[in-house]
């Protein structure tokens, strides 16, 4: 079963600067991530998730070493075929709030269009289902200063969708969301996993995360390891991501607590 | 997305651009009247062959100038209302206009602080227009190389206006020191003027115009997609330097240009693109960049039909009128509106 | 290989010969017609006579033309010379039956050579002071043909002037170049770069060849000549040399006249002392105050004071103009204060053309004894 990777990523050093003034993020980086999977990113603030998400996307160079996005060198790849396969959602951005909700949905067909931005009708079929995955339907026609936050949330996760690429990745998507619109979102990421995508998504809701992804990223000390949904549990990394006078884990529960 | 309200505006847009035209060529200090303006326009000639001169090598030239002014600024300002995701960015506002009369002043001033015989006059109108082509340029990429390092749009802003108080401090030594000839053909120039250039100078205006232009539609996918900021623009597969540059190379060859030939102009890089956007009530640019063209083009025929001061033989400054009676209107669109789509 | 040398020889020698007589043969032409310029003490610009026609010669009418712009006038039509329009800046029929001028220093030309009849238009007539003109201006028959600074193209178009009298600051006179595009000859006046005062006032033969009145314009500026050299020789042999000091200040700056300008060669010939005649340049001097409260604080006369009209206008806008001995025995003259009905300076306008007046006027303030009966035309005492 020899299925291509997602990422596979050989010893990566990230980070921002160039040469001795360098700041390491993290460095000694190896990971595959493998399609139709869920993966959670999760460290403390600062740890460098965003910093990671940045040079997957490219929006950053990394410091040394390579990575390969569904077989081809990241390096190598033009920001057009870059955009075929990878796709992100992040929390805040200066989106223009003057575009409707299926404007916005459409520039994630922006690969696939010609000079002008003109769409076919095969790109009006991937908008219209991205829409419908998000249940945006009924407020295609909104403004974007019209939608509450979630439903921007939706849809700009529905412009990811839309610019169909086998990885999506997401920082932090569901931050600033009441508890019903960040399931919502989780239900959709999970669901866009089962169908074969590999999503990879920061956050800080651990528990939920504990609960639906495949593997855990976990960030800590300037290492990125990845772990299994049964190895983070067992392996107490997830004991020690927090001072211990203050919160602790418990395994069979998947919860945090206060240490009182 | 509906385009039928789009092709009604385009169409009744071009028809008001047409119209005033005439009007503008029909008005001015000698009232010459209306039969005789269309007799002279359609080729034919009058009893009067000073009219006919007037209207065709005076009239026409300006109004022409006008449109292309009018025009070329509204594109500039939403070029860069759209890069740097700032509603109060404008060619005015980024201190390219001041890099332009920068590069004008040095010409004009330079030469009679430092001497030389730049003041060749077939070298005139290139120098004049290669001058503020080059100032705003270098203006426009010190604003961008510092946005590469400040992420706060506001920020850039602010930067965008220091180099403009920079380059206008600048002017102001070197016109302390200048004879006052030079000093006041200087300051009549920063008045803004779109009359009196032949026919040839219209002919290269139009080439910068042109090609300005060509390189802002070839754009459109570019600023469309700058619309959800830089990192989502990149992530879905602009080359944000290369589209950056070309933005940039565009929006100074507009302004450079226009300021070049007809002065700084203030108030419409900033206000048309935003009346276009109230207006269409888009953001699409594919929509928004010839409309805010053709918007551009009325304001200015408007507008210096009203500065002619028909029948008199008093003008005004384009400048004053451009403003004076372009920011009431924006306060009251915003005031009515209150909030600002952008 | 030597008879081919003195072919080559005899060839070069024979072409010799003929480059020689053609400038023998110009030589000859313009000896028999005896034409010489009719200027005698403007170098801005010559006139030569010829029977039918006239050419005029204006030497840089801005400072850095660099360029002479020549004009053909003709007096008949009868024999046009050939590719005149090539060789001409500007081909002209004299007498012009109208004109429009541009400065108020070409009104008392017009004037002197009872021409003012023919002006059709005036960029800001507000400026212009002399009665006989300004009477034609309120008449309605001097056109405003600018508000502003610039001339009004469309009005001065409609109105169809013979010939436009303009003059160039620099080297952009865009609306200059269009009205020749319309078919409007345009003739530089550059009587503002001249310095010299009689070469100033001879620009009056420009005038006269444009109208065809020469003889005129050469009795007229002939008598000024004589007024001036007349009084000047009063001035010259006497040995009184009071100081004199002029300017003002301007935001920090006293700008002053240069030693070899127009305004301090009168200086000279009034027998005056002038601190600053042995300068040179281009415009005036700009000085801080204290090297001029150094050098002419105990300067006995004040000309020129600047814009101001009175002692204690000055007194309050720069104290220390008090210290000076000319302010202090109140010997301040100023030619700014007096105006024509309409506001125009008379002195700006007239005193170029009539520098026999000017001249009488500084040696009756400077040595009144030798005019006792002149009263002053331009300058007047600050009180």
């Amino acid at each position: 079963m020899a299925k291509q990777l997602a990422i596979e990523i050989e010893d990566l050093s990230i980070g921002y600067g160039k040469g001795n003034k360098a700041f390491v993020v993290a460095d000694a980086i190896t990971l595959k991530l493998e399609p139709a999977s869920l993966y959670g990113l999760i460290g403390i603030n600062g740890s460098g998730k965003s910093t990671l998400i940045k040079t997957l996307s490219g929006a950053l160079n990394p410091l040394s070493g390579e990575f390969k996005l569904q077989g081809e060198y990241a390096h190598r790849l033009t920001m057009e075929a870059r955009a075929k396969m990878l796709s992100v959602v992040l929390t805040k951005s200066p989106v223009s709030l003057n575009l409707s909700c299926y404007e916005l949905v459409a520039l994630g067909r922006h690969p696939y269009t010609n000079w002008v931005g003109k769409l076919t009708a095969l790109d009006k079929e991937a908008i219209y289902d991205a829409l419908e995955k998000t249940d945006l339907t009924a407020l295609k026609d909104k403004k974007c200063y019209q939608l509450s936050d979630g439903q921007l949330q939706r849809a700009l996760l529905a412009r990811a969708i839309a610019q169909d690429t086998p990885i999506i990745i997401l920082d932090e998507p569901t931050t600033h969301l009441d508890l019903h619109h960040k399931f919502n979102m989780l239900k959709l990421m999970h669901q866009l996993a089962r169908e074969g995508k590999t999503v990879l998504y920061a956050t800080h809701d651990l528990e939920q995360a504990l609960d639906l992804c495949d593997s855990i990223l976990l960030v800590k000390d300037k290492r990125i390891a990845s772990y299994s949904r049964e190895k983070v549990l067992t392996s107490g990394v997830l004991e020690s991501l927090f001072p211990k006078e203050t919160v602790r884990f418990d395994a069979e529960s998947k919860r945090f607590f206060l240490n009182k | 997305m509906n385009t039928k309200p789009a092709f009604r505006f385009f169409f009744l847009g071009a028809l008001l651009c047409l119209l005033c035209l005439v009007l503008n060529v029909s008005l001015g200090s000698v009232a010459i009247p209306f039969k005789d303006t269309l007799q002279i326009l359609s080729g034919g000639e009058t009893a009067t062959s000073s009219w006919d001169y007037i209207v065709l090598n005076y009239r026409l030239p300006k109004a022409l100038t006008a449109l292309m002014v009018g025009s070329g600024l509204a594109i500039a300002g939403l070029l860069m209302q759209t890069l740097f995701r700032n509603p109060l960015a404008g060619p005015f506002v980024l201190g390219i206009s001041s890099g332009a009369s920068l590069g004008v002043a040095l010409l004009v001033l330079g030469a009679g602080i430092f001497g030389g015989s730049i003041a060749g006059l077939a070298f005139k109108s290139w120098g004049i227009v290669a001058a503020a082509s080059v100032g705003s340029f270098l203006v426009l990429l010190a604003v961008m190389a510092v946005s590469t390092r400040v992420k706060d749009t506001m920020a850039i802003l602010i930067i965008g206006l220091m180099f403009g108080s920079l380059t206008a401090a600048v002017v102001a030594v070197m016109a302390y020191f200048s004879p006052a000839e030079d000093l006041q053909r200087y300051v009549f120039w920063s008045f803004g003027s779109l009359g009196g250039n032949s026919w040839n100078s219209i002919g290269i205006l139009a080439l910068f115009f042109g090609l300005g232009s060509l390189l802002s539609v070839a754009n459109i996918k570019a600023l469309n997609a700058l619309l959800l900021g830089p990192q989502y623009a990149q992530s879905i597969g602009v080359h944000l330097k290369r589209a950056t540059l070309w933005i940039i190379l565009a929006t100074c060859i507009l302004a450079g240009a226009i300021t070049a030939f007809a002065g700084p102009i203030a108030f419409v890089g900033l206000a048309v693109p935003h009346l276009t956007r109230l207006f269409l009530n888009t953001s699409d640019h594919r929509i928004l960049l010839p409309a805010v063209g053709l918007s551009g083009a009325i304001l200015m025929l408007i507008c210096d039909s009203i500065a002619q001061l028909p029948y008199s033989e008093l003008t005004l400054p384009i400048n004053a009128v451009t403003s004076l009676f372009g920011a009431p209107v924006v306060i009251w669109l915003l005031v009515r509106k209150r909030k600002l789509l952008f | 290989m030597r008879k081919t040398l003195t072919l080559l020889l005899a060839v070069c020698f024979l072409l010799a010969c003929k480059n020689e007589s053609s400038t023998e043969q110009s030589d000859r032409i313009v000896k028999t017609q005896q034409i010489q310029n009719s200027v005698t003490h403007a170098t801005g610009f010559r006139l030569y006579h010829y029977s039918d026609y006239s050419i005029l010669e204006v030497d840089n009418p801005w400072p850095e033309a660099d360029r002479t712009f020549r004009y053909l006038l003709y007096t008949q039509r009868a024999m046009p010379l050939q590719d005149a329009a090539e060789n001409f800046d500007a081909v002209i029929t004299v007498p012009v039956k109208s004109l429009v001028v541009t400065s108020t220093t070409h009104i008392p030309s017009l004037e002197a050579l009872n021409a003012e009849e023919l002006l059709l238009g005036f960029p800001q007539t507000d400026y212009v002071s002399s009665p006989k003109t300004r009477a034609l201006i309120d008449a309605g028959k001097v056109k405003e043909l600018g508000g502003t600074q610039q001339l009004n193209l469309e009005l001065l178009i409609d109105a169809a002037p013979d010939v436009v009298v303009g003059f160039g600051v620099d080297g952009d006179n865009k609306t200059l170049d269009r009205v020749q595009e319309a078919g409007i000859p345009v003739v530089y006046n550059g009587d503002w770069v001249e310095q010299d005062p009689l070469g100033k006032a001879e620009w009056l033969k420009f005038f006269g060849a444009l109208l065809d009145k020469n003889e005129q314009a050469t009795t007229a500026f002939n008598k000024i000549a004589e007024e001036y050299s007349r009084v000047k020789a009063l001035a010259q042999n006497q040995s009184d040399t009071p100081t004199v000091l002029s300017g003002a200040m301007y935001k920090d700056v006293w700008y002053l006249p240069n030693g070899q300008s127009w305004a301090a060669q009168f200086l000279r010939d009034a027998k005056a002392d002038y601190r600053y005649a042995d300068t040179q340049g281009k415009g005036s001097l700009s000085l801080s105050i204290e090297s001029v409260l150094e050098k002419s604080q105990d300067a006995a006369f004040w000309i020129g004071p600047g814009q101001f009209t009175s002692l204690t206008q000055m007194a309050e806008a720069n104290a220390i103009y008090a210290e000076f001995a000319a302010f202090k025995a109140g010997e301040v003259y100023s030619f700014t204060t007096n105006k024509g009905p309409t506001g125009g300076v008379i002195y700006y306008e007239l005193a170029p053309n009539r520098p026999d007046l000017v001249l009488k006027d500084l040696i009756r303030i400077l040595h009144p004894e030798l005019l006792p009966e002149h009263e002053l035309y331009f300058f007047s005492k600050l009180e």
